[in-house]
């Protein structure tokens, strides 16, 4: 059994041979551990972990970011700063928002939004080539879109973000527009240039803090979901599987977004409150397959080896029978979790039998 | 009481900014705590009864439904707003003296971190609360707080981090702060920090959201 058989399995609530594995990291832990493993590329690194997914997406080959300054403009005109949090490790995070002070919608239209031509779309399917036997999804960034989080905090800020669609709702809906007329020929023209090759179209947007959700449902509803709907529909007419991506405790988003028509929902943040793998296997296992699970507040960076492989047995115990279940960090590895614990945690899972 | 203090009270409670403002619907069109303050001052209440009778009132209303999650951060922050646009009509009071406030809370999200949602949150309740905030915003460094506690000797601090890996920098600006001020009163909180994480690095207090830290600097406030 090949990974994509093995991860297409578990969808249909089937179980595979073992369960299937997801990885996502910072820049920072995939060089250590490519150091620490003496590995040198990416794929060495995720074959040696027993990855089924690999990823895909077209080459920017738009307006050159690097500014003089040593920050980055992004394509939506959003300047980027590198911070540091240690020696060794940062973030990049935005310095300005550049649509603070629009409220008007028409405003909008004079702005120049990012243009398909700044993408190179020819080597995706040789790049699903490739990777064949592996679980194919859309690479991390405009490839796996967002609205919510990106563009629109970095854009208008992410409190007014967060007021919008109470305060302005004509603004947020306008704004939402814009993005969607640029998104969703990307998604199209890039979906089409894979040839049905793409298993898992991803969006990756954030609804839930660590205590409950960031919007109530019926705005969630009104504001944004039309929108995933258009961008998941338009990834579903080419074959791929619709994965959506949002931290934090959404327990009571899950029903909205099953109607939507997600299929994997990532990451289950298990110490954000509600979120508790038996309970959310039993309440909406038939309905949608879930991916993540393994904890980054306590167990990963501060747990050892061994309690890292128990934690991963139970969680699998809770969630994996029956398929509908894939392995992976309850958000990016982060540079405060030792290389151990990471190799424990593949490990664990490998060995755990359904 | 006053009834205008009462609408006030509810404009915080239920976001009600100003009178432009659509939300909530139910007092479209309705004055909001911008007009509303401004009118009970030009009809002579004090400065200090509008923030304990209204603000304050209201801002308690608020941060209760937050905390059994009946509201939602947008709500929140419209909440806040509306405190804010009330507060500017009451700030030059303050300035002179003619009214009181409860001490000053320094707050700012710790070194290398950038999430800022919370700690807003936290710094509106507080000031919400009848105390001045000095918000040092995002990415704060341990001179920083050194440089304003310097400035203000009595004030207490607020440390937000989101990120297991910037709890680290939680620990040091502790450590840094206490190794100077032993007895400054350093409060923290956010998504992974625990009590078991306040004891270990010697600060004073954790909450996990804005109501605890507002008890706690009541209580400090009210001793001292
Ligand atoms: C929104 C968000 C973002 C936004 C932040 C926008 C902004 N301007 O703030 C963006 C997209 C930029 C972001 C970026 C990242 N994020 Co983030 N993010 C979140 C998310 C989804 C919600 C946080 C939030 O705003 N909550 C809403 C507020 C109201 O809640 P709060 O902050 O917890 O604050 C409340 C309490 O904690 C308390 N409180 C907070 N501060 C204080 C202070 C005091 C003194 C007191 C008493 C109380 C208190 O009161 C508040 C009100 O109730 C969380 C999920 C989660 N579980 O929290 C992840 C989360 C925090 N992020 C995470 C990660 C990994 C990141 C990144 C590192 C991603 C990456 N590159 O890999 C970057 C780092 C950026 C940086 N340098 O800081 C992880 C952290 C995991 C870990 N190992 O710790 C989380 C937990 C998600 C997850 N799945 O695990 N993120």
């Amino acid at each position: 059994m090949n990974s994509k058989e093995r991860v297409l399995k578990v969808l249909r609530n089937e179980e595979p041979d073992r369960v299937p594995l997801m990885y996502r990291d910072v820049p920072e832990v995939r060089s250590r551990l490519k150091n620490d493993l003496n590995l040198s590329t990416d794929e060495e690194l995720f074959q040696y972990l027993d990855v089924d997914f690999r990823w895909v997406g077209p080459d920017y080959v738009g307006p050159k970011m690097e500014l003089e300054n040593g920050n980055r403009r992004d394509f939506w005109g959003v300047e980027w700063k590198y911070t540091k949090f240690s020696d060794g490790a940062g973030y990049w995070n935005e310095v300005d928002h550049p649509l603070k002070d629009v409220t008007d919608p028409k405003v909008l239209d004079e702005i120049q939004w990012p243009q398909l031509e700044w993408w190179d779309f020819s080597k995706i399917e040789e790049q699903c080539d490739r990777y064949a036997d592996y679980a194919i999804m859309t690479n991390p960034g405009i490839p796996s879109p967002a609205i919510f989080q990106n563009p629109i905090q970095p854009l208008i800020g992410v409190e007014r973000s967060l007021m919008e669609a109470y305060l302005n709702p004509e603004f947020f809906m306008a704004l939402t527009e814009k993005i969607l007329e640029f998104q969703v020929p990307f998604i199209e023209k890039m979906m089409q240039a894979a040839n049905g090759k793409i298993d898992f179209f991803r969006i990756g947007d954030d609804f839930g803090t660590q205590q409950g959700l960031l919007m109530d449902v019926d705005t969630w509803k009104g504001f944004i979901q039309p929108g995933f709907k258009a961008m998941a529909d338009t990834a579903k007419k080419y074959g791929a599987h619709y994965y959506q991506h949002s931290c934090g405790a959404i327990r009571d988003l899950i029903p909205a977004f099953i109607e939507t028509g997600v299929e994997v929902l990532d990451p289950v943040q298990v110490k954000a409150n509600g979120m508790i793998p038996a309970e959310l296997k039993a309440e909406f296992g038939n309905q949608v397959c879930f991916s993540g699970g393994v904890d980054e507040q306590e167990l990963l960076p501060h747990g050892t080896p061994d309690e890292v492989r128990t934690g991963v047995h139970q969680l699998l115990d809770d969630m994996a029978r029956g398929g509908g279940f894939i392995i992976g960090p309850s958000h990016n590895f982060q540079d405060d979790i030792p290389t151990e614990n990471i190799l424990a945690m593949y490990e664990a899972a490998k060995t755990w039998k359904y | 009481m006053n009834d205008k203090l009462s609408t006030l009270a509810a404009c915080i409670e239920f976001g009600k900014i100003n009178k432009a403002a659509p939300y909530p619907p139910q007092m479209k069109g309705q004055d909001g705590a911008d007009e509303i303050t401004k009118q009970l001052l030009d009809e002579g209440v004090a400065p200090g009864d509008i923030l304990s009778d209204a603000l304050i009132k209201g801002m308690e209303k608020v941060g209760e439904k937050f905390s059994k999650n009946q509201i939602f951060v947008p709500q929140m922050l419209m909440s806040a707003k509306a405190m804010q646009f009330a507060m500017n009509h009451l700030k030059p009071f303050f300035a002179t003296g003619e009214a009181d406030r409860r001490g000053t809370f320094v707050v700012g999200t710790v070194e290398g971190d950038l999430h800022d949602i919370g700690k807003n949150i936290v710094a509106m309740m507080v000031e919400g609360n009848g105390y001045e905030v000095i918000d040092l915003g995002v990415d704060v460094k341990a001179e920083q707080f050194v440089a304003e506690i310097e400035k203000n000797p009595n004030c207490f601090i607020g440390l937000s981090a989101l990120l297991t890996t910037t709890m680290a920098n939680m620990e040091k600006i502790v450590s840094e702060i206490k190794g100077k001020y032993p007895e400054q009163n350093i409060c923290i909180g956010g998504a992974p920090v625990t009590q078991d994480f306040c004891d270990k690095i010697g600060a004073d207090s954790y909450n996990p959201d804005p109501q605890g830290v507002v008890k706690f600097l009541n209580s400090v406030a009210v001793a001292s």
